[in-house]
């Protein structure tokens, strides 16, 4: 815990004293960024840990994403546009880390980090499944992503993705018969 | 399951599964590790707003971690710091030997600065109140606080430095900030 998070926290506490159930002025910006944070941290984590495969690359982008998104305020401004503002930043930030991972062990594809426990909890079957997915095109995994996972809908993934919806329904297919192709290779 | 659709799905939940609620850490605007670009730039402006959020920041953090378990007093001492603040009120935290403020030199605020900041405050319309809190009287009732939440303990004197609290009318927020800012002897204003 940080000494200036501390202090704040001594700021929010202090008129506790005082007063309770009055409301407040909040910057605006900070109430609504902190809102979607409550709402859609975890969400959002999932998301990473499911794009990076580790829990601590998955925090570091959930948090850059919203200290973004905080910067950018006032060119955002609007909560919808918010969390399409977030979403496309975690992705954007896990592309990333996994391109650094790539070039730290120069392999052309580095499957996610899962933890020896994790990956037992996650089970064989199902690490094939995330192992094929991981060789996919990025962008063919951010849209079967947010689609079977996030369950967003296609203008919904399109927003985040950056493209249009008629892309975002050729990605998805193309990506759900490679993932089917190469889960059958597997199986062989 | 047998459909690729299908065991995609299955696939993906137990991965995201990894995450609990309890993971979810603070959400914190300042340092940033290594992200790219979101090193606050200089400027007194910025820091001062990031602060704001830091406040609201920590209500997140409460909330978070305190979801899921089933420990009623700490959910209570939780709830109860949370409770919102009366009217208008600002925080001028004053520079320290340990502020991370650079305007600070890494030191104590003088005591002509002081009297020359309190001026400015009372100097502006709208201010209702002024009071001088001492870093002896913010830890003691931070420790009163805390005394129950867990990851407060380490907490020393020190932490929280000397500040103005200022209770003023809406109107008069743009002129405290407009005053205080960059102000000699100023660490950081943190509008609630």
């Amino acid at each position: 815990m940080g000494l200036r998070s501390l202090w704040y926290m001594n700021v929010n506490v202090i008129p506790a004293d005082r007063a309770r159930g009055q409301t407040t002025t909040v910057d605006e910006a900070a109430r609504v960024v902190t809102e979607l944070y409550r709402e859609h941290a975890l969400g959002l984590m999932r998301l990473a840990v499911v794009m990076v495969g580790d829990q601590a690359t998955a925090e570091d982008v959930v948090q850059d994403a919203f200290a973004g998104l905080y910067r950018r305020w006032a060119k955002v401004r609007e909560p919808d546009r918010a969390l399409a503002y977030v979403r496309s930043a975690v992705l954007n930030e896990c592309r990333n880390a996994r391109r650094r991972r790539r070039r730290a062990v120069w392999h052309e594809h580095v499957p996610p980090a899962w933890s020896a426990e994790a990956a037992a909890m996650i089970g064989e079957e199902r690490r094939e499944v995330l192992a094929a997915l991981h060789r996919l095109p990025a962008r063919q995994r951010e849209a079967l992503v947010l689609r079977f996972f996030c369950e967003l809908s296609e203008g919904e993934i399109a927003r985040a993705m950056r493209v249009s919806r008629g892309t975002v329904k050729s990605t998805t297919s193309r990506a759900l018969a490679s993932l089917g192709r190469m889960l059958e290779e597997d199986a062989r | 399951m047998n459909t690729t659709e299908g065991r995609l799905r299955d696939a993906l939940s137990a991965a995201g599964a990894m995450v609990q609620s309890s993971d979810v850490p603070i959400l914190n605007l300042e340092a940033r590790r290594r992200g790219a670009g979101v090193r606050p730039r200089r400027g007194r402006r910025l820091a001062l707003r990031v602060g704001v959020l830091g406040a609201a920041s920590m209500a997140v953090v409460a909330g978070v971690s305190v979801s899921g378990t089933s420990d009623k007093p700490r959910n209570a001492a939780a709830a109860e710091a949370l409770a919102p603040p009366p009217g208008y009120n600002v925080s001028v935290f004053l520079c320290s030997r340990t502020s991370a403020n650079r305007l600070c030199e890494g030191k104590d605020v003088t005591r002509e600065q002081l009297t020359q900041i309190e001026q400015a405050i009372r100097a502006v319309p709208g201010v209702r109140q002024v009071r001088y809190e001492p870093r002896v009287e913010a830890f003691r009732r931070f420790k009163e606080r805390f005394s129950g939440v867990p990851g407060f303990q380490d907490v020393r004197a020190g932490d929280i430095p000397d500040s103005y609290r200022v209770q003023a009318d809406a109107s008069a927020r743009p002129g405290l900030l407009r005053v205080m800012d960059g102000r000699p002897g100023v660490d950081q204003v943190i509008a609630e």
